[in-house]
């Protein structure tokens, strides 16, 4: 059980990454961003593609990659963060000042979704990459705890990234003011808040944040250019677990998605193993998200961490 | 709204604009004509998780077209594919089929891998012909299809026996089954489990598991319980490396089994090193008869490397009895209702009696001259006799093949019933 906890803590941490952006962009430029998952896909295959032009700097600490996947994940996001900002300064501001409603922009969104996946599909093909072939063998911990080098790596790069947000967040002038804007847009622009530079820097974080969590994603598992798509799901729901807004709602609402997904359909298997009832629950791994966000959303419908519906 | 002045008017134009549609069709359909070609379709997964069947299946496909055009074409007419992507979802396929025959307006298909079921609907209705180069599970057999619906490779009842026996030959005592959570992965799972068990082997524990996942660590701990010898693994390459790397690398489980849906290099190279050497698996085809040999040899010379995954011989075959049909059913029948034409004839060209045809340009060549002649065929294809049967299954042969020097190399071909 503990490693399963470990594994879901370490998937876990990889949603509540891109969670964050998605939740800022959600609330400060209201919208729901369907594109985000695409640019996950899109940040890790160009980290992939200067990966393939540094070559090999060796490795440290057991890791199955090296110095330059840490170089190549660098310049990806400043590459990444071009792309944003021009995404937005040629397709989201034209639509903002046109005063379109947030399901238009979101449904813009999608089509962006649908460009982004096909230029990776144009300039990578189909085919599934690794950033590197070598198996990592896990190594062993008591309880039973088995973790890669990889996945250490992976869970402590993204609390540090997680708390310099945080402190981003609350100790600056500009994550103040991002932060006001997330809350209660009108008053926040009535304030004086150069909204602009907010917006800038909403895309900034999103862009470093996304291109970080597509990176490790791919340390992870593997790359494709469907696997962003398919994140969507985790990272909507854990937006929509957390509430919308919430900085603490996404990381606590990707924690428990990673975790019961590795761990709910086990546990319920156990459950109906001692019961003597043959089924496989394996089958419903695909449904724990959805029930969760359906339960969560009943029992608190503004989400864990989410505040009433405001009055407009 | 409209005005009583406006709408005759509106409908004046609507019916001229139809009117002159109609006439461009005609024109448009008279012009194909004249130039004498006929298109087939094939609906492939060109992404998503079978992308690397779908690109070799594409390459058979388009040698099989070469080779019938080089031999002459079906009633002197130039062949040509139109390709249409299935992107291993159903969803996706659907719409490739209902393109396919809507806009294409194919009258036969090469295709889909799998989910014929999902295909049929929409093709058998409108009287065009599939013919699936890999869709393997029992109950294609027995689709609503109006006989519409064929395949050039056998089916998982025979795959799943071989498969469980090859797991009770190889050594092994007590295995587990991971399968993908489709009706290939079921299907074949479940055949695979009985055969097993028939030969004295257990099967401790068995799971299925979603494509696209980031961890499968859950159901390989759960089916590791007990200490298998092997986990047969029945998936597809994209998600199966992700679960092969996982297993190693946690130590989880170092002896794997495989079907069809995972003979592919891909995963030996995706899993890189050598912990795949020596590993066993099932997959279609590879008679030894002078078909396949020559077929190899021709890809080889088009291509320059031998194919990288099981089934662009059987979609191969797929096309050539299409084009052997289509000569056999002539010029009218095919222009009255070029499905059903196809249809009709699929079995009197592939099954005996008749002179035997093998896959070669020559043989094509002595095909159409012996079909023009009003003489019977008998096609040997490159991945077994293809023999149709009245639900349009054919019996090919199973091959044992084995992860050698990073490569996948036959070891023997079973022919079962």
């Amino acid at each position: 059980m503990a490693d399963l906890l470990a594994s879901g803590i370490i998937y876990g941490s990889i949603i509540a990454l891109g969670a964050i952006g998605l939740t800022l962009i959600s609330s400060i430029l209201n919208f729901f961003n369907f594109a985000y998952g695409d640019l996950f896909s899109l940040g890790a295959f160009i980290t992939f593609f200067f990966l393939g032009l540094l070559g090999d700097w060796g490795t440290f600490f057991n890791l199955s990659f090296g110095w330059s996947l840490v170089a190549a994940t660098l310049l990806s996001i400043l590459v990444m963060l071009v792309i944003v900002l021009l995404i937005d300064r040629f397709y989201f501001k034209p639509l903002r000042y046109l005063g379109a409603p947030p399901l238009f922009t979101s449904l813009a969104s999608l089509g962006l979704a649908f460009i982004l996946r096909a230029v990776i599909n144009i300039a990578w093909g189909p085919e599934v990459r690794y950033y590197s072939n070598a198996i990592q063998i896990a190594k062993k911990f008591s309880f039973g705890i088995r973790v890669k080098p990889d996945e250490f790596f992976i869970a402590v790069c993204t609390f540090v990234l997680v708390f310099l947000v945080y402190l981003f967040l609350k100790k600056t002038r500009t994550g103040k003011a991002m932060r006001a804007m997330s809350d209660n847009p009108v008053l926040a622009k009535a304030s004086g808040i150069e909204t602009g530079k907010v917006i800038m820097w909403t895309w900034i974080i999103a862009g470093t944040l996304i291109t970080i969590a597509g990176t490790f994603y791919g340390i992870q598992v593997q790359l494709r250019p469907i696997m962003g798509w398919h994140f969507l799901i985790p990272l909507f729901v854990a937006v929509i677990m957390g509430g919308v807004g919430s900085f603490w709602g996404a990381l606590v609402g990707g924690m428990v998605i990673g975790i019961s997904e590795e761990m709910i359909t086990g546990t319920v298997q156990n459950i109906l193993y001692s019961l003597q009832i043959d089924a496989d629950m394996s089958v419903y791994k695909p449904a724990v998200a959805f029930v969760l966000v359906v339960v969560i959303l009943l029992v608190r419908p503004h989400g864990i961490f989410g505040k009433k519906e405001r009055g407009t | 709204m409209f005005s009583s002045t406006f709408c005759p008017r509106n409908k004046m134009k609507a019916v001229l604009g139809v009117a002159i549609l109609t006439l461009a069709f005609v024109f448009v359909s008279a012009a194909a004509l004249a130039q004498d070609e006929i298109t087939i379709g094939s609906l492939l997964p060109m992404s998503g998780d079978l992308a690397p069947y779908g690109k070799c299946v594409q390459q058979g496909v388009n040698l099989a077209v070469k080779h019938i055009n080089e031999a002459g074409g079906p009633l002197g007419m130039k062949l040509k594919a139109v390709f249409r992507d299935s992107q291993t979802d159903p969803t996706a396929l659907r719409d490739g089929a209902e393109k396919l025959v809507n806009v294409d307006k194919v009258p036969a298909i090469v295709g889909p891998m799998i989910r014929s079921d999902v295909a049929t609907p929409v093709t058998a209705p409108n009287h065009v012909v599939i013919i699936s180069p890999s869709n393997t599970p029992t109950w294609v057999t027995t689709l609503k299809d109006d006989d519409f619906t064929f395949r050039t490779t056998a089916s998982d009842a025979i795959q799943g026996k071989v498969l469980g026996e090859l797991a009770w030959e190889l050594g092994y005592k007590k295995a587990a089954i991971l399968y993908i959570n489709d009706p290939y992965g079921g299907g074949l799972a479940e055949s695979c489990k009985e055969w097993f068990e028939k030969s004295g082997g257990k099967v401790l524990g068995q799971a299925s598991y979603d494509p696209g996942k980031a961890s499968y660590k859950m159901q390989l701990k759960e089916l590791a319980k007990g200490a298998p010898d092997a986990l047969i693994l029945i998936g597809y390459p994209e998600s199966g490396t992700v679960i092969i790397r996982q297993a190693l690398s946690e130590g989880l489980f170092d002896q794997f089994l495989f079907p069809d849906g995972m003979q592919s290099q891909q995963i030996i190279d995706s899993v890189g090193g050598d912990h795949l050497e020596g590993m066993h698996g099932t997959g279609p085809g590879a008679a030894d008869n002078p078909s396949y040999k020559n077929y190899l040899a021709e890809f080889q010379k088009a291509y320059g490397t031998k194919p990288s995954t099981a089934y662009s011989e059987n979609a191969y075959d797929g096309v050539v009895v299409i084009a052997l049909a289509m000569q056999a059913a002539g010029k009218n029948a095919l222009k009255a209702d070029p499905g059903r034409a196809i249809r009709d004839k699929l079995r009197e060209v592939a099954n005996p009696p008749g002179e035997k045809i093998n896959a070669s340009v020559e043989d094509f060549q002595k095909a159409f001259k012996l079909l023009a002649d009003g003489k019977a065929i008998d096609y040997e294809g490159a991945a077994g006799s293809i023999d149709f049967d009245e639900y349009g299954d054919t019996i090919t042969p199973i091959l044992i093949w084995k992860i050698e020097n990073r490569q996948i190399v036959p070891v023997r071909s079973v022919i079962a019933e």
